[in-house]
């Protein structure tokens, strides 16, 4: 009798299971191929068929423009800022199932886009792959047509997130700003611009990133022919002055931004290869760096953490700067004697826009060569030309 | 002279040889740890600045008296701390396998630790760099007042204790698990690496504190010494010579805890040397308590300071936290010890 019972459920358990499989691949949302074309990267054929290869090399067709995806990392390389760029007040619309990076890292961010965009507070929340709290079920039932990540993510998802997505008919899609690269930053806008049907708008975004980048590094390239890469050290003050924060070698995040515009941080004789960690403190005074670059947000857990970002005001920041620069035997390194400490915003990286960021790094690291930027000013262009949001705030400080 | 009183004396005076070694181990890798450091600063110029600090240049003063002296000192009180409540505890709850990390004292300084990192505690903020050692230290209290209370009720048998230790672990465990999964990755980078262990934070502000408790437990904890060699033959044994087994226990108790809460407040979670000091200078000395416990101390401090001494040597620039390295190192040592033990 009851080992009827179980027969019975294990049963209907596989017909589920089998229906559902089913109904996942027969949705004819999306083909896979993993052969690379080797010519365009996006390409839109007669019958109005969307084709593109991710950054991972797979190629996807779409019959249309896809209308709502799922996304993750919205704060850091995913990508929402583009997609913002792309879709205007309208883009909490595509969104059908995201991250909460935002509310829980960029406050002030959140708090300003939702003041724009009323809307984003309504959309989905599903969690993060990357943490095991992602809600595959919502995501699923979301209505997404694929899912849209950072290749950074790749590792964390490819044997338990994407394959239960595509399952359900939902194909994994990578795009990539955190290399920092021309050429990924520019094949991510255009998968994005290809897949919503908006080409147009992602060429422009294009076209005012590579202009500003490409400014800089010719200039910059043309500079070290006759210059030496100054020093810099990169603090994310994200702790207190008591405790050094982490540091980025020139091959890492921050790090890498400040060597593709001539400088040299003191972390890559100490630190692995492409990792972050804190240096010590007797390192960092006897290594003496031309420039110190602190990147700021808003912690509010850590109330002697820098401040930056939207609500930050000038005159707090300074104060905040002041007491790091207190430190032991830091009032003595040149680089505080000759007044070449700066701040910048912690997560202005992994964006179209950080071409605005590009152009602070350069003017830090040679200040007379690039006086004539100004790059507040290109991020509020980038803002007001693309973007649904309004910049306020204080994004890069000299101290 | 009686032939007992001879050998006696040559007992006592192999173990009191013991103990001089041991002092000296400490000295010499404390030196070391003066000595070594990223900058690479010359023999003559650390001297300079020691002992004659108003001719060495500033930048060398303040490496020296700022930044190398204080985790030099901060790795010899701490681990002399943890070596000596970690052998108190050994004795009190008669059992080779309890420390102050077994009874969930650590854990739960590292819960309040994470709490004051995560949250930054609000109106608290005014106690400065004092607030996550003062929440952490709070924390690791409540654990041992939780393990008051319950053993109160079972009139302190040291079963009862090392159960309620064992239960405050994954109490707390669970508390930090629970932290770290609602952490931001910055508030969660800095918790990871609290518990980790670190001595960077030594500055002249907290070594004091920290000495203050030590010396203060060591004296209580040592004029105690007989009666916890008493204790260690039975409680029976112990209650017929006249001694309140029940008052010892919880009075040790109370001791170890202010020590290890003091101790891991400030460095973080630093764990193994409360285990271990302690079995090696059993190893060394047995177990009669006026000679266990102080080298129990000076294992832990040798330890922590050769450890110290490592940190710089594998990773010279970079924080590489310590509580991973003084299990790297003291392991394998503390294998040797075991297999070489003759009896």
């Amino acid at each position: 009798m009851k080992k009827r019972r179980i027969i019975e459920i294990l049963a209907t358990v596989l017909i589920f299971a089998l229906l559902l499989s089913a109904c996942g691949n027969g949705s004819g949302k999306a083909s896979v191929s993993t052969q690379t074309p080797d010519s365009a990267q996006s390409s839109k054929s007669e019958n109005s068929e969307i084709t593109i290869t991710d950054l991972d090399g797979k190629t996807y067709t779409f019959d249309k423009p896809l209308d709502s995806v799922i996304i993750q990392w919205s704060c850091s390389g995913g990508p929402f800022m583009t997609m913002s760029a792309l879709f205007g007040k309208d883009v909490y619309k595509h969104i059908a199932a995201m991250d909460d990076d935002i509310q829980k890292n960029r406050m002030d961010m959140y708090e300003q886009f939702c003041k724009n965009v009323p809307e984003l507070a309504n959309v989905l929340v599903a969690g993060n792959m990357d943490s095991d709290d992602f809600n595959l079920e919502a995501a699923i039932s979301s209505g997404a047509e694929a899912a849209i990540i950072p290749i950074g993510l790749k590792e964390a998802v490819k044997e338990s997130v994407q394959p239960k997505l595509e399952a359900a008919g939902i194909p994994v899609i990578y795009i990539d700003y955190h290399a920092e690269t021309i050429e990924n930053h520019t094949k991510s806008t255009q998968i994005l611009g290809a897949l919503f049907g908006k080409e147009e708008r992602a060429q422009e975004l294009i076209d005012f990133y590579t202009s500003h980048v490409e400014t800089v590094y010719n200039k910059v390239a043309e500079i070290l022919k006759t210059k030496e890469r100054p020093t810099v050290y990169i603090e994310g003050a994200y702790k207190s002055p008591e405790e050094y924060g982490n540091s980025y070698p020139n091959d890492f995040m921050w790090g890498g931004m400040c060597y593709n515009v001539g400088a040299y941080s003191i972390a890559t004789d100490v630190l692995k290869e492409s990792s972050a960690g804190a240096l010590e403190a007797e390192y960092v005074l006897s290594s003496n760096p031309d420039k110190i670059i602190f990147t700021g947000s808003y912690w509010p857990a850590a109330p002697k953490s820098i401040r930056m970002g939207f609500q930050a005001s000038e005159e707090q920041t300074r104060e905040l700067i002041s007491a790091y620069l207190d430190r032991p035997g830091w009032r003595e390194l040149d680089a505080v004697k000759n007044g070449e400490v700066y701040v910048v915003h912690h997560s202005i990286g992994r964006e179209m826009f950080d071409c605005a960021s590009m152009e602070a790094l350069a003017k830090i690291v040679f200040p007379d060569e690039f006086a004539d930027l100004d790059p507040t000013a290109t991020l509020r262009e980038y803002y007001n030309t693309f973007l649904p949001y309004d910049l306020a705030g204080l994004w890069y400080m000299k101290y | 002279m009686s032939e007992a009183g001879f050998e006696y004396r040559t007992y006592t005076g192999k173990k009191i040889a013991m103990m001089g070694a041991g002092i000296i181990i400490c000295l010499i890798s404390f030196i070391l740890d003066i000595m070594i450091g990223s900058s690479n600063l010359s023999l003559s110029s650390v001297f300079t600045s020691l002992f004659n600090s108003s001719e060495a240049d500033s930048l060398t003063n303040v490496i020296i008296w700022k930044l190398r002296l204080p985790t030099a000192v901060m790795g010899i009180l701490v681990g002399a701390s943890l070596g000596l409540s970690g052998a108190a505890m050994q004795t009190i709850l008669n059992n080779p396998l309890a420390s102050p990390y077994t009874l969930g004292i650590s854990a739960g300084a590292g819960v309040g630790a994470s709490i004051a990192l995560l949250t930054g505690l609000g109106s608290l903020a005014v106690l400065g760099s004092f607030l996550i050692p003062l929440s952490a230290f709070v924390f690791a209290f409540l654990a041992c007042l939780g393990i008051y209370l319950i053993s109160k009720i079972k009139r302190f048998t040291p079963e009862t204790m090392v159960l309620s230790g064992i239960g405050m672990v994954f109490f707390f465990q669970a508390l930090q698990s629970f932290l770290q999964y609602t952490a931001s990755p910055e508030a969660l980078q800095s918790i990871v690496f609290w518990t980790f262990g670190s001595l960077q934070k030594a500055n002249w502000t907290n070594i004091p504190i920290i000495a203050v408790v030590f010396l203060i437990v060591f004296v209580i904890v040592y004029t105690h010494a007989w009666k916890l060699t008493a204790m260690k033959l039975g409680d029976e044994k112990a209650k017929a010579l006249g001694i309140d087994v029940e008052r010892l226990r919880m009075v040790m108790f109370i001791m170890i805890s202010l020590l290890t809460a003091t101790a891991v407040a400030f460095v973080g979670s630093i764990g193994f040397i409360g285990i271990v000091g302690p079995h090696i200078a059993r190893i060394l000395l047995g177990e009669d308590q006026r000679y266990y416990l102080p080298m129990s101390s000076i294992c832990g401090a040798a330890i922590l300071s050769i450890a110290s001494v490592a940190t710089k040597l594998v990773v010279p620039g970079a924080v590489f936290p310590i509580g991973i390295l003084t299990s790297m190192i003291g392991v394998p040592f503390f294998f040797i010890l075991i297999i070489k033990k003759k009896r």
